[in-house]
């Protein structure tokens, strides 16, 4: 039998260009970013998440800071602490698990800090609103463009994965020094509260 | 060649054609088309029973009473603290269990009922201490023996705006072969 | 039928064959042969010994996303109380200090990155992680200065060498294989022994708890 009929190569032609053309539909980085959409936002700004939402309220700069306020011994760092507090509203579809960050200008990622806090929000069950406040510990050198992330780690294929991005208002270095400088002495962190959403 | 192996030939390869496109395009979009399993994750209920009595994951379930309340007391008439924010209301519901054979059984088993509303929400149950009936099928002191039927209590905190919008608890069998979410209605 | 282009393959092939079959032939037993030769003598020799460097602390060295500067080591016995049994813990002080370079990342160390080595064969032991002002796995923030801090390792009640052996691992930063079909983004993992440290060993009691 021939092994280089036209019919065939033509077929085999069509099978390449199918594969490049999925790979062409999908973009470079099929595990990540061609099923995310970030929102972005800023203080104050009600994000909408899925039918859920997420407000950032407050930031509060702070040299040492308090789990709880039975705590004693506050914790101390070379750098700052910086608070950023949330206000957590549930829809009717479960928003699945998530992980917070803090990332400034120089590409630095900063981590929630305080024992026992989760990596993430947790939401409420529907119909409430939960507010509650994550600690980040923070290199002071590094807080121009200071953003709140909130990665959603668990989601169904198919349905995009939605993140979210905070402006926390660093826009320079002199803005950070000032936060700096005026930093409170301690922070405590408030107890997660839940209440019926309005 | 004679002109029949030739369209035979032909239809040979068509169809092997055909076969591969069709496997290509079906992988390609597969991850975009719903199927039973992301269903389910979505929580959608796949049945709807009245009050009962229903089989699911080997547990016999019947509804038999749903009410709001603005606080729970204990068996000394005590108020039962529980976190529940102003503006939202108790909701108890009992239920009667019976484990049947094949349900695996160590100290109990788990039984686990979520409210939900015509809207589509879904509210877990909250621990509560100090009601009369046992809120969960693993109590050491009121404990639910095989083939018999013990009743239960499950504890609900929702915003008082849903309560018109509640339609019952719903029962799962998350077992990947089964996947099935059963709405027991009041 | 047979069409003519058939058969002049057919020819083809067959020629090719017989043209190249002494010199696999050859091949083949040439590749026995060595093997046969390699089996007689005894195999490759297996690497003995320890394949990384051994420091005498305090030293400073740098592994994975780590800068470890180990100062002391020591043995902390615990008494038998009425509810425990005795106990017998090593607690190793370094300080640590986040020098993730590639990705800036807040993290904590996690406990097999430090591994108790305690000879004679006998299996190595994982750290807890590392306690740093009070806390345990406490997480380390890129660009802050080296903080000091704690391992612990479980050992055996009549464990008293008087210089113990640390390993240190440290993570790499690469990515899967991209043939597998992996993601080809590098991340920090696998990681590999990079040293091992000697210190030199107290021995402390606790006091017993009432």
């Amino acid at each position: 039998m021939k092994l280089y009929r036209p019919a065939t190569v033509l077929v085999g032609v069509l099978f390449v260009l199918l594969g490049g053309l999925t790979r062409l539909v999908d973009t470079d980085q099929v595990y990540e970013d061609s099923t995310r959409v970030t929102a972005h936002g800023t203080i104050g700004q009600k994000i909408q998440y899925g039918d859920s939402a997420v407000t950032v309220t407050r930031m509060r700069f702070a040299k040492t800071f308090l789990a709880d306020e039975n705590d004693d011994k506050p914790i101390e760092t070379d750098g700052i602490f910086v608070a950023v507090e949330y206000e957590a509203y549930r829809g009717t579809k479960d928003p699945g698990s998530n992980d917070v960050t803090l990332t400034a200008d120089d590409g630095n990622i900063y981590e929630s800090v305080a024992e026992n806090a989760s990596s993430g929000i947790t939401f409420p069950q529907p119909g409430f609103t939960e507010s509650g406040a994550f600690v980040f510990e923070v290199n002071t050198n590094d807080l121009k463009g200071l953003t709140f992330k909130l990665r959603t780690s668990q989601f169904f294929t198919g349905v995009p994965a939605r993140d979210i991005a905070v402006d926390l208002a660093v826009p320079s270095d002199e803005v950070a020094k000032q936060l700096v400088d005026k930093a409170a002495d301690q922070y405590v962190m408030p107890e997660r509260s839940t209440r019926v959403d309005s | 060649m004679k002109l029949s192996t030739r369209a035979y030939r032909w239809t040979g390869q068509i169809s092997l054609l055909l076969t591969l496109l069709g496997i290509a395009a079906y992988l390609t979009v597969s991850n975009y088309l719903g199927d039973a399993e992301r269903v389910f994750r979505e929580g959608a209920v796949t049945e709807v029973v009245g009050h009962g009595p229903v089989e699911v994951a080997k547990v016999r379930w019947q509804l038999d009473s749903m009410q709001a309340y603005t606080r729970l007391v204990d068996e000394d008439k005590k108020e039962i603290t529980m976190d529940h924010p102003a503006g939202s209301v108790i909701i108890l519901v009992k239920a009667s269990v019976t484990p049947l054979n094949g349900l695996k059984m160590n100290d109990g088993f788990s039984c686990e009922a979520k409210l939900r509303d015509d809207r589509g929400n879904v509210w877990e149950h909250t621990s509560v201490f100090g009601l009369d009936l046992p809120t969960y099928c693993g109590d050491d002191d009121r404990p639910i023996k095989r083939n018999q039927t013990g009743q239960i209590a499950q504890v609900y905190v929702v915003p008082a705006s849903a309560v018109p919008h509640l339609v019952g608890i719903q029962v799962e069998d998350a077992d990947y072969e089964v996947l099935r979410r059963v709405l027991l209605t009041w | 039928m047979e069409s003519l282009d058939d058969v002049i393959d057919a020819m083809i092939a067959d020629r090719v064959i017989h043209r190249h079959r002494r010199k696999w032939l050859i091949a083949i037993a040439a590749v026995l042969v060595l093997a046969l030769v390699i089996f007689v003598t005894g195999g490759w020799k297996e690497k003995k010994g320890r394949k990384v460097d051994t420091l005498k602390a305090p030293v400073t060295l740098t592994a994975g996303r780590y800068e470890f500067g180990f100062t002391s080591a020591e043995i902390i016995r615990t008494p038998k109380t009425t509810y425990d049994p005795a106990k017998s813990r090593l607690v190793v002080s370094f300080d640590l200090k986040n020098v993730d370079t590639e990705k800036h990342e807040t993290q904590s160390l996690s406990g097999d990155l430090l591994q108790l080595v305690p000879g004679h064969g006998a299996d190595l032991i994982d750290s807890n992680g590392a306690t740093c002002r009070d806390q345990l796995n406490y997480k380390l923030v890129y660009g802050l200065p080296a903080v000091p801090c704690t391992a612990e390792f479980k050992v055996p009640n009549d464990f008293k060498e008087s210089v113990v052996e640390i390993g240190v691992l440290g993570e790499k930063w690469e990515s899967d294989n991209a043939l597998l079909g992996l993601s080809d983004k590098p991340y920090w993992h696998n990681e590999e022994a990079t040293a091992v440290v000697q210190l030199e060993t107290t021995i402390k009691t606790e006091k017993k708890d009432k």
